[in-house]
């Protein structure tokens, strides 16, 4: 238990990035340092959280109950979340300070390229797990095109298409 | 400063965000964001539907959280809390993105252990896919703005290259690309 909480808070505070950066390291310490779960369970969990609502470092709370049940799925969720975001919250006051000085909108504006760069690198990343068959590629394409063009709610769509998938895929 | 970004909708002044509306909008959100669309409901949520932020100031914040440690959801949930009601916001968005995902995805991999999971992981083949349309769809508008920004574009297929191809690593598509960034905004003086 103490093992997971030094993991967890160490990710937590140097997982920049948005979070994706950390699985690696994720992977060498939960599967190869200390054993909690075996490499297919780790997998197996990583889909279960990257497919389930909510944060994907949620995922740190199944790690956690595997070492020690919900008390120890708890534990690590806490570690994970609040150090991060502590951190974001200290970021964001200096930041808010800075308002008026003449290199923030310069920096703001520099930062969009390279963050929207970014964006569609994740979705390439996102896709090798999400897109596999012709459904899949038909199901996202109409999804997409409905929550860019019509004001319904994203869930809705969403809660939507797991439905549609419970009786095409089983 | 001009605006670089024509916003599409424009935050209505009359309306404000009570600490209730904000537990709702990130609660619901972190118990029904399948597949990583979270970002795409805060977006809509708070800029389309509510109109409480503009395009820009969630720009902002999205690109603030990337350079933030955690998730980015959290990150960003933390960040409109904090931008819309101060630190009492920034506290109850942190619990609300948090507490309910938390409950779905425990519950969720307790019942995968049921023989029923054949079910649960067919629906949650076809959620993944219509998050992922989703997320294309919003990288879509943020990215439409700029569709006539030869250097963002460039550097934005740049940054893509280097991540896909060379295997940059995240702090390293920072220390590289936003220095290149920072020169070309002010050369040509893009603020």
């Amino acid at each position: 238990m103490f093992q997971l909480v030094v993991v967890m808070l160490t990710l937590s505070v140097l997982g920049f990035g948005g979070g994706n950066a950390i699985w690696p390291q994720l992977y060498t310490d939960a599967v190869e340092q200390y054993h909690w779960v075996s490499a297919v369970d780790f997998s197996k969990y990583f889909a279960l959280a990257r497919l389930a609502p909510g944060p994907g470092t949620t995922f740190s709370a199944l790690l956690g109950y595997a070492v020690g049940g919900l008390g120890g799925a708890i534990v690590a969720a806490l570690a994970m979340f609040l150090p991060a975001s502590l951190i974001v919250l200290g970021i964001s006051t200096v930041y808010d300070r800075f308002h008026d000085h003449p290199w923030r909108p310069v920096i703001a504006r520099a930062m969009i390229p390279v963050v929207l760069g970014l964006t569609w690198v994740g979705i390439t990343f996102l896709s090798r797990g999400a897109l596999d068959t012709p459904v899949t590629y038909a199901i996202a394409l109409v999804a997409g095109a409905i929550i860019m063009w019509t004001n319904l709610n994203v869930a809705l769509v969403i809660l939507g298409a797991g439905v549609f998938g419970a009786i095409v895929f089983r | 400063m001009s605006a670089v970004i024509d916003d599409i909708a424009q935050p209505d002044a009359s309306t404000h965000a009570t600490l209730l509306d904000i537990a709702l909008i990130f609660g619901v959100i972190s118990a029904t964001a399948f597949g990583g669309s979270s970002i795409v409901m805060m977006r809509r949520e708070l800029i389309l539907r509510r109109k409480w932020m503009s395009e820009r100031e969630f720009l902002e914040i999205y690109t603030l959280a990337q350079v933030c440690p955690g998730g980015l959801p959290i990150s960003i949930a933390v960040l409109c809390g904090k931008r819309l009601a101060g630190i009492p916001g920034f506290f109850v968005a942190l619990v609300a993105e948090t507490v309910p995902g938390f409950v779905v995805l425990m519950s969720l991999a307790l019942l995968s252990f049921d023989p029923h999971m054949t079910v649960l992981r067919a629906g949650l083949r076809g959620a993944a896919a219509a998050a992922l349309g989703g997320l294309v769809a919003n990288a879509i508008q943020m990215s439409y703005p700029f569709r006539t920004k030869i250097v963002d574009l460039t550097l934005m297929a740049l940054v893509g290259l280097s991540v896909t191809l060379l295997h940059f690593a995240l702090w390293s598509v920072f220390l590289v690309f936003l220095p290149i960034s920072i020169a070309l905004v002010r050369l040509l003086k893009e603020t």
